[in-house]
């Protein structure tokens, strides 16, 4: 295994900048928008660096910063509390809270974020971390209180109350991480799951086609009735599409309405027909970029910016905006120079970490950031993890363990070099793969294109 | 998907890596049994099982059929794979009707002080390991469990009373993969302050610790999490930084 290759250290990068003081005395106001963990963790890294000016942190949702990942996977299978919900700092973050309220728009000009209820928020620095919204399924009725989509507190707890309530069936609609482990969840928890997604393997887009076929396999085995490469072409919701049929306004909680019909029903365009109790759309997300339309900044699939997650403007960067977190786009220049949006969680709270240091220390002097892509899903009590942009590989292979015992490693490769590693129930073989990114399988340095091997041939 | 540049041949049936261990190389003659090894193009399907009697779990809701295939020539259970898995308790050796326990005769007094420690009223155990945690990939799948009389739908490890008189009690649910984490302490003055502790119920064992902060966190072959609990100072900035990122938020940092 090759000596491992990491990125300076922030502080030592900040150090060596020698700029440190008279950079961290620069701003007065830092402006953080939203309150996920990519804001918290950027306002929580401005107090360690010793930053004494105002914090203004603004939220949508009427909670302070909390982890959303236990409500796709412990609370809904029973297994967590609310408590695990908390997320400690390190430092006091003595910030001011706009709880409850969503910026309205942005003027990088006059340095102004106008809220939703009007009020303006000048800033000398600016973290755009709004994070991302979920997609919209067309046709689904959302309004339904039988058809959810899982992304914050609000519908983690909407969704649990549904499944206290007597739900025995839930169907789940998309094939991402969030359908997987909503379904994986409420398995275990005895429901009846059918999960409709649109390819035909589950988690194709993450993992590729050989895992995900994998992936396909635990959940039908565990008892997951999958209905693969298709879409929903029509739904009925007992109160959205026929409220005469649930007249009582639902007092009658349970599985039927009046009739006996189900609450949900939802027809795909193969003529199935699925009837249950309740429906998560889970089919990935979008930017929440609504406040910077008309800002002049480019926010087309995020807001783009540049490798030290400061925005482009026409002139360059602009050293008072910085963003981070799932809504940012910005190039890992660990793979390429490729503007691309990472939703990890553990992305996110070091995109914001290093969005504050970045704020601090300007676009001239900041180091770019280049994180290694982790996540994690547990799924059926099998631990799947990543490292990398498997995403990107063109090639993969099994290179430790077996399916058979479901504990194995996957290695992806992009022109033969290391992109990416997945590992099933095998965390600790992972760490190896860490440090292979960007080199080939054997652990060499590939020759850059264009060079030839003397004596090739 | 081109074939592999790195690893092993692909198996036939699953079209991943075989497993390495083939022993009928190694056992010339030895006839690997139905579900080892490469699936043979003419194998078939074991019948979905019916309910087995003679094997249950005592669940409120009333007997569960284990649902493992049987082998046609030998009657017996088809366990594949290799006995490494959950374990689960199949049979209740203190059914009532079904045993009837033998009259304590006195043995030899022993005077105090001697001799070991009374261990208690044994309570006997009969282990099965689970063949839907041993292979999923067998044929004819996992056992399906209706919904509705195997609630959680895991695995529940049963303990019986020793009189089996009682209900059986329920042990809380093990996890999959091996004990938490044990604590280590490095080799500092006594007296330091304990600063770290990793909560073991919360620990899955990601080893996100361990890229973090590899001098404090190292989970082990054994499938444990050691960790400092006293690091030291220059090493605190990157144990918060493995607590920040810990998938499960298991780890707790003191701060004084």
């Amino acid at each position: 295994m090759p000596a491992q290759r990491r990125a300076p250290a922030l502080s030592t990068s900040l150090s060596r900048a020698r700029v440190t003081r008279r950079a961290l005395a620069r701003p007065k106001t830092v402006v953080i928008v939203g309150a996920g963990i990519a804001g918290f963790r950027a306002a929580e890294r401005l107090r360690e660096r010793e930053f004494d000016g105002r914090i203004v942190i603004v939220g949508e949702e009427p909670h302070k910063p909390y982890n959303r990942t236990p409500l796709s996977k412990q609370l809904l299978a029973g297994t967590g509390r609310l408590d695990d919900l908390r997320l400690t700092s390190y430092r006091r973050l003595d910030a001011i809270w706009r709880l409850g309220t969503r910026a309205a728009s942005v003027d990088p000009a006059r340095r102004t974020v106008t809220l939703a209820d009007g009020e303006d928020l000048h800033y000398d620095g600016l973290v755009a971390a709004t994070g991302v919204a979920p997609r919209f399924l067309a046709g689904s009725p959302m309004s339904s209180r039988y058809v959810w989509a899982l992304r914050d507190l609000r519908d983690g707890r909407a969704v649990g109350r549904r499944v206290h309530a007597g739900a025995r069936h839930v169907v789940v609609v998309g094939s991402g991480f969030i359908g997987c482990e909503v379904a994986a969840s409420l398995r275990t928890r005895g429901l009846q799951v059918s999960l409709v997604g649109r390819g035909d393997f589950l988690l194709g887009g993450a993992v590729g086609r050989m895992v995900g076929e994998v992936v396909t396999d635990l959940h039908h085995h565990h008892g997951v009735q999958l209905c693969l490469g298709r879409r929903p072409v029509a739904w009925d919701t007992a109160d959205v599409s026929d409220p005469a049929r649930y007249r009582d306004g639902g007092a009658r909680r349970g599985r039927a309405g009046r009739r006996g019909a189900a609450p949900v029903r939802i027809l795909l365009d193969d003529g199935t027909q699925i009837s249950a109790d309740l429906a998560v759309v889970a089919i990935g997300a979008v930017p929440a970029i609504d406040w910077l339309r008309g800002s002049g900044l480019d926010h087309s699939d995020g807001l783009l910016t540049g490798p030290t997650t400061h925005a482009l403007g026409p002139g360059g960067p602009i050293d008072s905006i910085v963003a981070a977190g799932d809504m940012a786009r910005w190039p890992n220049l660990m793979f390429d120079a490729t503007p691309r949006r990472v939703e990890h969680w553990i992305t996110a709270a070091e995109h914001g970490q290093a969005a504050a240091d970045a704020l601090l220390l300007g676009p001239y002097a900041a180091p770019p950031f280049m994180p290694l892509p982790r996540f994690w899903t547990e799924q059926h009590h099998v631990r799947i993890q990543s490292v990398g942009r498997p995403a990107l590989a063109d090639d993969c292979a099994i290179t430790e363990g077996s399916v058979r015992t479901m504990s194995f490693v996957a290695c992806y490769t992009r022109a033969g070099v290391v992109v990416g590693a997945v590992s099933f129930n095998a965390s600790r073989e992972l760490l190896d793969y860490a440090n292979l990114i960007g080199l080939s399988p054997s652990g060499e340095v590939p020759a850059p294109a264009g060079t030839v091997a003397i004596g090739a041939g | 998907m081109t074939s592999p540049t790195f690893g092993e041949p692909e198996d036939a049936w699953t079209g991943f890596p075989a497993p390495r261990a083939d022993f009928s190389e190694a056992l010339p003659g030895y006839a690997l049994p139905p579900g080892f090894g490469v699936r043979p193009p003419d194998a078939v399907d074991h019948p979905a099982p019916g309910p087995d009697p003679t094997t249950w779990v005592g669940h409120p809701s009333g007997p569960i059929s284990l649902g493992s295939p049987l082998d046609p020539s030998t009657g017996h259970e088809v366990l594949d794979g290799i006995v490494d898995g959950v374990l689960r308790e199949v049979t209740n050796p203190f059914a009532p009707g079904s045993f009837t326990p033998e009259p304590l005769t006195p043995g030899p007094s022993i005077p105090p002080g001697f001799g070991p420690a009374d261990p208690g009223p044994a309570v006997p155990r009969a282990y099965v390991a689970d063949p839907n945690q041993l292979d999923p990939y067998r044929p004819g799948g996992p056992p399906v469990v209706p919904a509705q009389s195997d609630p959680a739908g895991v695995v529940l490890p049963v303990v019986y009373p020793g009189d089996g008189s009682g209900p059986p009690i329920y042990a809380p649910v093990q996890r999959a993969y091996g004990p938490g984490p044990y604590t280590r302490r490095s080799p500092r003055a006594p007296g330091t302050r304990r600063t770290v502790s990793v909560d073991n119920n919360r620990c899955h064992l990601y080893a996100i610790c361990q890229m973090e902060a590899p001098a404090s966190f190292e989970v082990g072959r054994d499938g444990r999490l050691r960790y400092d609990m006293a690091p030291p100072t220059d090493r605190l900035g990157e144990v918060r930084q493995a607590a920040r990122l810990c998938p499960m938020q298991a780890i707790k940092v003191r701060e004084d």
